[in-house]
Order: structure tokens, then C-alpha cells, then sequence
């Protein structure tokens, strides 16, 4: 990127130019997939002698029919390291309950049986079983993965346009193959045995009793398993997010108006709506209830269709997959990364175990559930029997929406204060927020009262006023904990930017804090000392970084509020630092400078330590939240 | 990434009327703004959730859409580097999506900085104005006419050489 120096060889006129981008920009958005391009089908990835492939095979057929070498935009070593991410959460937050119950731990690990990367560029999207595999659709990488439950791996792959529906059957899977084009593939090779177009932007297909289902506008198109027309029927639903579900109970669709329609699986039309309230979105349809999940409340619901009474069970956040097995019901929670247990017949809620962060679908086969884990391109394999042994308590609804004065800034507590305990503070990285200390928050709170929060506006919490300094921030939190009585004395764990607010409370309020833990945070002089070692690109694209919103805006005012507040004293401190060789500077300069001012950072305090986090990322907290769990432990405690 | 399945026809509601309008265009403004990835989508349609819990306060949904939309877009290139390592290093795209480049001004759009490509993509294929620009980026005029002017710089170098 040395270009800067270039001296033209031709000068375009302005509007010449502006012209070209214009045309290259309108050109290059035409091709967003949304349905309209012509596109011919994709060919599935499997080798012709039938032979499964690698996992991540270097080749393919793009969307277009070209053939293109794979550019991975991930080290294949960072998705490794991110699976291994999610074992570490599932084994870490046991872990650090170890001391009391061995045998717990021994069951963080059982429970997991497999981890199968499917694709790589994340966006695990929905499972589904039959035929006797499981089906894995990323939306990212437009494909859909067969994997053998015999070997839990990928033997087979090919291209789908739409990653959110496809059925299973004995024989064939059904998918949307390409936009205007319903497929059957063969469910071992996945290989399009057959096709039928449908029009472009069709929705589906859905399983409704032995036909296929396809949304299309104000119709629905029926196929049957060889995909001849069975005829159409209306669609009186119009043009909103939805989903349908057929099964014993019916044929059901949800509404994000909270409501809930049965249709008549014979001609599509409504035969009663039942107004459950709230915005509903997944739903299951077992023999005798159906499931659904509202996301407003956090709820999932079980509705009995001969008498329409519900029941309501409070799960978390946001309840998404569901499925039923060994006479279990097991909600995922999308957004605290826990799979619920509940009892289907009286809605008591059993374990809730974390499994990992941003779920995708779930299924249960072969006496297993498989859960997609969206983010880490893979779906793992779970031991139902097993998994009530990794429970944690379930988290207590503790958040506070703080009025400060006119504006609302939001927290997220967990745990109970213990006397004699501080409380413990997080703070999160730029471009993070409360729900990136889920599984640290999972590990503290039998120990605890733990808060994290999302700092105005950011998430939950409303902009704040004047330049978003450090002070502006600690002032924040500060007014926030007051109203809200949440008292000290303090533990504070601040990452990346996150640690540059920490640093400038501790000093702000001495007499309120008794810890620090310092995680992947970012030194005050890093960017300054970093920049010589940069090419001009990376210079720039740091600066960029770190100016981005609101807070990176008066980011040289934070540093410099930070580098003149006092040091930490004799404050306990624990300065977790990353693993140089996981996702470290390409530049073993700048690593090493990195490493250094972690280091550095351990002496602002006379009885600072510095932690290596071996095999964890920049994502410390998700990654290995034992550590940070041990880390508040030894400042909270420390020994004599 | 709600797994919602956008269906087809008429709805009779002011809110499925915007969805229905407004969807197409912004996923083709985000799918630019992320260099041509599968995950605009899913983006777009995060931001029209939060667009339809707030549904009764908005006032002006297109210029709230189109903010949460770059929120999301920032958002998720800030992950993706973040994932990278922050910050996405050597001029490589944070997420280059499926398709191989075709065009070098193309390809020199997906290497500019996630901030500039954004505003390159506001500016000349939405069309806005840098004062909407601004209010659609969370900053201020002179941050946008800054990042113009580079962008346009770096764009520009690759035409002519």
C-alpha cells in the first residue's frame, strides 16, 4: 500500500471519476443476495467418486458458476483456538468451581461429546436431522453441511440460497438450491437430484404433512417429495417475518404481533388465531402443544390447542431454538449463550448450562442435541443425560434501567452480595458491551454480586452528554450505582478500552475500590509508542479504530485524563495478558511492545501481577473466563 | 440475527409497508458496506428489529434505519477485526464475502478502512448529503468530509496509475 507516493500516470477529470464509482458501486450492489440476480445452480462439493471431503475444501462453484480458490478471512489456527473457546467456557466455568466438587468438572467436560467445524466464515444458521445425518445451513458461506453422526464429520457440502429453511426427509433434502429454484438433494451426497422453479424471492420450504410449502408473494406453492405441483393455496399472512411449524397439533405460524395461527393444512386458510400477547418468534409443534418463544419477555410459551390456556416460562433473554428430547424440553438462549431445561408437562425450569456464545439452531438425533454455534462456525454435540451435571444457577432477572436525569443507563447484576465481598464491576472493550461478561458472570455469581453494564449509547443505555471521556464514563457509573444501590467496596475488571475507564475510577475513587483486574486492556502510550513500527496503512487503520464513535472521538482526552491520575497505590492487581501466539501483531515488534506494556501496566501498582493468558485470544472474557473468574478471585481475596 | 422469515405479501401495517419498501435497498447499501458480504442481510434485518421496537417513537424511520444499519455494520466489521486481531491488518477487507474482484476500483473500495468505505457508499451510491452522512455515522461533518477526502484519494490513485 505504498501507493501514496505514486506520482499518477493520468489524471481523470472530477465528475469522470466520480462517474466510474458510481457505476462500479451500483454494479457491485446488484449482486447483493436478495433474489433477483439470475443465477444458475450451484454444484454440490463433494468429490465425484463420492469420497467425503476436507472440512474446509480449497475449492468450489461460487454463486455465479465460476470456479474460485477459497480465501479464508480467518486463520484456520483462530477457528481452531475459537472452538476450543467454547469447550474452555463449557469447561471453565466448572473449573472454577472445582475446589468445592470435583466431580462437576468431570461432568463440564462429559457433556460434550463432539465439536464439528461446519464452514468458516461463521453464521451457523439451522440444524436440522433425518435420513440419518444431521444438516447444518451457514448463511455466511451460503452453504449446507451434511455431517455423519458415525464420525461427526462433513461429508458432504453444496450451495444453498437460503440458509434459514430446508427440510429433511428420507429422501432427499429440500432447500431453496439457488434464488427462483426449489432442489432436492440427495441426502448423502447432496448432489441436486431434482428441481423445480419457484419464483424469485420464494420462501421456504416447510414440511406440512407430505407436501412441500413455499411462500411466494400472496401464494403458497405446494410440491410434492418429487416435486410435482400439488397446487396452490393463499397466503394471508402478507409480507412480515414469520415462522411455521407443522406437526401433530397442527399446522401453526407465529406473528410478531403475538399472535398465533392455526392454518388448514387443506387450503392455507385460517382456521382461529390465538393472541398470546408479546412478539413471538420460534416455534415447535409437538403431538399435543405447541412452542413458542417471545422475545419481549424472555418467555417461552406452551399453548394447548383444544382449550387455548398457555403457560409461561421465563427462560432469559432471548429464547430461540427448541426441541424436545427424552421427554425434555431444551430452550437455546441466544443471547446468554445457555441451553434451559424445562419440563414440558409443568413448565418447572431444571438446569441451564452455558454452551457457548450466539447459538444457531438445535436438534436432537441419535439420543444427542446438536447445537449450532453461529459465531464459531461449527455445530457441537451434546450428551443430553449429561448436561444437568454442567448446570450453573440460573440467573436472577437483577437489571437496572438508571434514570440519570433524563437519560437511562442499563446494568446487568448477578449473584448476591456477600458480606465482607466487594462487588464486582466490569467494564467492556469498545465495540462491546454487558453481554461480553455472560460467562464470567456465570462463574462468579455463587461467589459475587457482579454488574456489568453498557455504557451510554451503547446497547441499552442512552448517549450521554459533552465529549465521552473517562471521566464522563466513571462519572456514569459512579451516579449509576448510587442510584441504583449497588454499593461498594469494588472489584474492577475492565478490557481493552474497558481498562482505560477502570484505571481513572480506581484513581477517582480510591476509598471505593479494594481490586483491579486489568483484561487484554489497552496501555495508555501503546498506540503512540506502536505507530513508528506501522506502515502507514496500519497506522491509519489503528488511528481509525481507535477514533471510531463517540468515546474514540475524545479518545486523547481519555488518555491523557488516565495518564495523569495518580497511580494505583497498593492496590491488589492482576494484569491478564493475552497469548502472544494466539492472534498476536503479525509484527513481532509491535507484539512485543504489546507484551511489554502489559507488563508495564502490572507495576502501576505496588502489589500488581502479570497473568499470560496461555491459548486465550483478545476475547479473554468469552474465551477463558476461569481466568478472569481466578483473577477477581485473588484480588478480592488476597492471601494474609 | 433473529431468525425471522420474511414472507411475501401485502401486510396492512405502517411498519410491514417500511420493511417492504426500505428492505432491498438497505441490504444493497450494507452489502456494500461490508465489501460484498452474505452477511449484510442479517445485518439489515437487526436493525429493522430494533427499528420496529422503537416503531411508535420514530419519527423519520429511513434516517433511523439507515443509522442503526451503519451501527450494525460498524458494529460487525469492529468484531471481525477484533476476531482478526484489531486492527484488520495490511489493507486486506475485514470480511471479503464469496465473490472474487472484478474490478480493481472494486477491490480498492473493499481495502479502504470499514469508516471510509462507509461513507463512500453513503455518499455515492445512497446518495446523501454529508450532513446526512454525519447524522447516519454518528459523527461529525468535517470527520465525513475527512474521510472523503481520503477515501477519494486512495480510489483515485488506483484508477490512474
Amino acid at each position: 500500500m505504498n501507493g501514496h507516493d505514486r506520482s499518477p500516470g493520468t489524471t481523470l477529470p472530477d465528475d469522470e471519476f466520480e462517474l466510474r464509482l458510481r457505476r462500479t458501486l451500483s454494479t457491485w450492489a446488484d449482486e447483493a443476495m436478495i433474489g433477483d440476480a439470475e443465477v444458475p445452480l450451484r454444484g454440490t462439493t463433494l468429490a465425484p467418486d463420492g469420497r467425503p471431503l476436507p472440512v474446509h475444501p480449497d475449492g468450489g462453484i461460487d454463486r455465479r458458476g465460476r470456479r474460485r480458490a477459497r480465501r479464508p478471512h480467518r486463520n484456520p489456527a483462530l477457528v481452531a483456538v475459537a472452538a476450543a473457546a467454547v469447550l474452555a467456557v463449557v469447561v471453565g466455568v466448572v473449573a472454577a468451581r472445582s475446589d468445592t466438587d470435583e466431580a462437576v468438572t468431570a461432568g463440564g467436560r462429559d457433556e460434550v461429546l463432539a465439536m464439528v467445524p461446519v464452514g468458516e466464515r461463521g453464521g451457523v444458521r439451522a440444524v436440522e436431522a433425518g435420513a440419518g445425518a444431521v444438516f447444518v445451513s451457514s448463511e455466511n458461506d451460503g452453504e449446507i453441511y451434511r455431517v455423519d453422526p458415525g464420525t461427526n464429520t462433513v461429508t458432504a457440502s453444496a450451495g444453498i440460497a437460503r440458509a434459514y429453511d430446508f427440510v429433511v426427509t428420507d429422501g432427499g433434502v429440500f432447500a431453496i438450491v439457488a434464488p427462483g429454484r426449489l432442489g432436492r438433494l440427495d441426502p448423502s451426497t447432496l448432489e441436486v437430484d431434482a428441481s423445480v422453479a419457484v419464483p424469485d424471492g420464494a420462501a421456504g420450504p416447510r414440511l406440512v404433512g407430505d407436501l412441500l410449502w413455499v411462500v411466494a408473494g400472496d401464494e403458497v406453492l405446494r410440491f410434492t417429495l418429487d416435486l410435482d405441483d400439488a397446487g396452490r393455496v393463499p397466503w394471508v399472512l402478507g409480507d412480515e417475518p414469520y415462522w411455521l411449524r407443522a406437526g401433530g397439533a397442527g399446522v401453526w405460524v407465529t406473528r410478531r404481533t403475538g399472535e398465533l395461527v392455526e392454518l388448514d393444512p387443506a387450503d392455507g386458510r385460517p382456521l382461529r388465531t390465538v393472541d398470546v400477547g408479546g412478539e413471538l418468534d420460534a416455534i415447535l409443534v409437538s403431538d399435543d402443544h405447541v412452542w413458542t418463544a417471545d422475545i419481549s419477555s424472555g418467555a417461552v410459551i406452551r399453548i394447548d390447542p383444544r382449550d387455548e390456556s398457555t403457560l409461561a416460562v421465563p427462560i432469559g433473554t432471548y429464547p430461540q431454538a427448541m426441541e424436545l428430547v427424552d421427554g425434555d424440553l431444551w430452550v437455546a438462549d441466544h443471547r446468554r449463550g445457555v441451553l434451559t431445561q424445562v419440563d414440558p408437562s409443568t413448565g418447572e425450569v431444571g438446569a441451564t448450562v452455558p454452551v457457548g456464545y450466539v447459538l444457531g439452531g438445535l436438534v436432537a438425533a441419535d439420543g444427542s442435541l446438536w447445537l449450532g454455534l453461529n459465531q464459531q462456525s461449527s455445530v457441537v454435540r451434546l450428551d443430553p443425560d449429561r448436561l444437568p451435571a454442567a448446570a450453573v444457577a440460573p440467573v436472577l432477572p437483577d437489571d437496572h434501567l438508571v434514570d440519570l436525569g433524563g437519560r437511562e443507563l442499563y446494568l446487568h447484576c448477578t449473584g448476591t452480595s456477600v458480606p465482607g465481598r466487594p462487588t464486582v464491576l466490569l467494564e467492556a472493550d469498545a465495540g462491546a458491551w454487558s453481554e461480553e461478561w455472560i460467562f464470567v458472570q456465570y462463574g462468579l455469581q455463587d461467589d459475587f454480586r457482579a454488574c456489568s453494564y453498557d455504557r451510554a449509547g451503547i446497547e441499552r443505555s442512552d448517549p450521554g452528554p459533552g465529549p465521552r471521556t473517562a471521566s464522563a464514563i466513571v462519572a456514569d457509573l459512579h451516579a449509576a450505582l448510587g442510584l441504583a444501590a449497588i454499593d461498594g467496596p469494588y472489584v474492577l475488571v475492565g478490557q481493552g478500552f474497558g481498562g482505560l475507564y477502570t484505571r481513572l475510577f480506581a484513581t477517582t475513587y480510591p476509598d471505593e475500590v479494594a481490586g483491579m483486574v486489568l483484561v487484554h486492556a489497552l496501555p495508555t502510550s501503546f498506540a503512540e509508542a506502536a505507530a513508528p513500527l506501522l506502515s502507514p496503512a496500519e497506522r491509519e487503520e489503528m488511528a481509525e479504530g481507535l477514533a471510531s464513535g463517540p468515546e474514540g472521538a475524545a479518545y486523547e482526552a481519555t488518555v491523557a485524563e488516565v495518564e495523569a491520575s495518580a497511580d494505583l497505590g497498593d492496590l491488589p492487581l492482576v494484569v491478564l495478558a493475552r497469548d502472544r501466539a494466539v492472534g498476536g501483531w503479525p509484527d513481532d515488534a509491535v507484539e512485543d511492545l504489546w507484551q511489554e506494556q502489559q507488563a508495564a501496566m502490572a507495576d502501576l501498582s505496588t502489589r500488581g501481577e502479570l497473568v499470560i493468558a496461555t491459548g486465550a485470544g483478545f476475547r479473554l472474557g468469552l474465551e477463558r473466563p476461569d481466568l478472569v473468574v481466578e483473577a477477581v478471585n485473588r484480588v478480592a481475596r488476597p492471601p494474609g | 440475527m433473529a431468525m425471522v422469515e420474511p414472507g411475501q405479501s401485502v401486510g396492512p401495517e405502517p411498519f410491514e409497508e417500511f420493511y417492504r419498501r426500505a428492505r432491498r435497498p438497505m441490504i444493497r447499501l450494507a452489502y456494500l458496506m461490508t465489501a460484498g458480504s452474505s452477511v449484510a442481510e442479517e445485518l439489515v434485518q437487526e436493525a429493522f428489529i430494533g427499528v420496529h421496537r422503537h416503531w411508535a417513537e420514530v419519527e423519520h424511520p429511513d434516517a433511523y434505519l439507515r443509522r442503526s444499519v451503519v451501527h450494525q455494520v460498524l458494529s460487525h466489521h469492529r468484531r471481525i477485526a477484533r476476531e482478526a486481531r484489531l486492527p484488520a491488518m495490511a489493507g486486506e477487507p475485514a470480511d471479503p464475502g464469496g465473490e472474487p474482484v472484478v474490478d480493481e476500483l472494486r477491490a480498492a473500495v473493499a481495502r479502504l478502512g470499514d469508516r471510509q468505505r462507509t461513507a463512500v457508499v453513503l455518499r455515492y451510491y445512497g446518495d446523501l448529503s454529508e450532513g446526512d452522512i454525519a447524522n447516519a455515522m454518528g459523527c461529525g461533518v468535517a470527520a465525513v468530509k475527512a474521510l472523503l477526502f481520503r477515501a477519494l484519494k486512495e480510489l483515485r490513485e488506483v484508477v490512474e496509475r
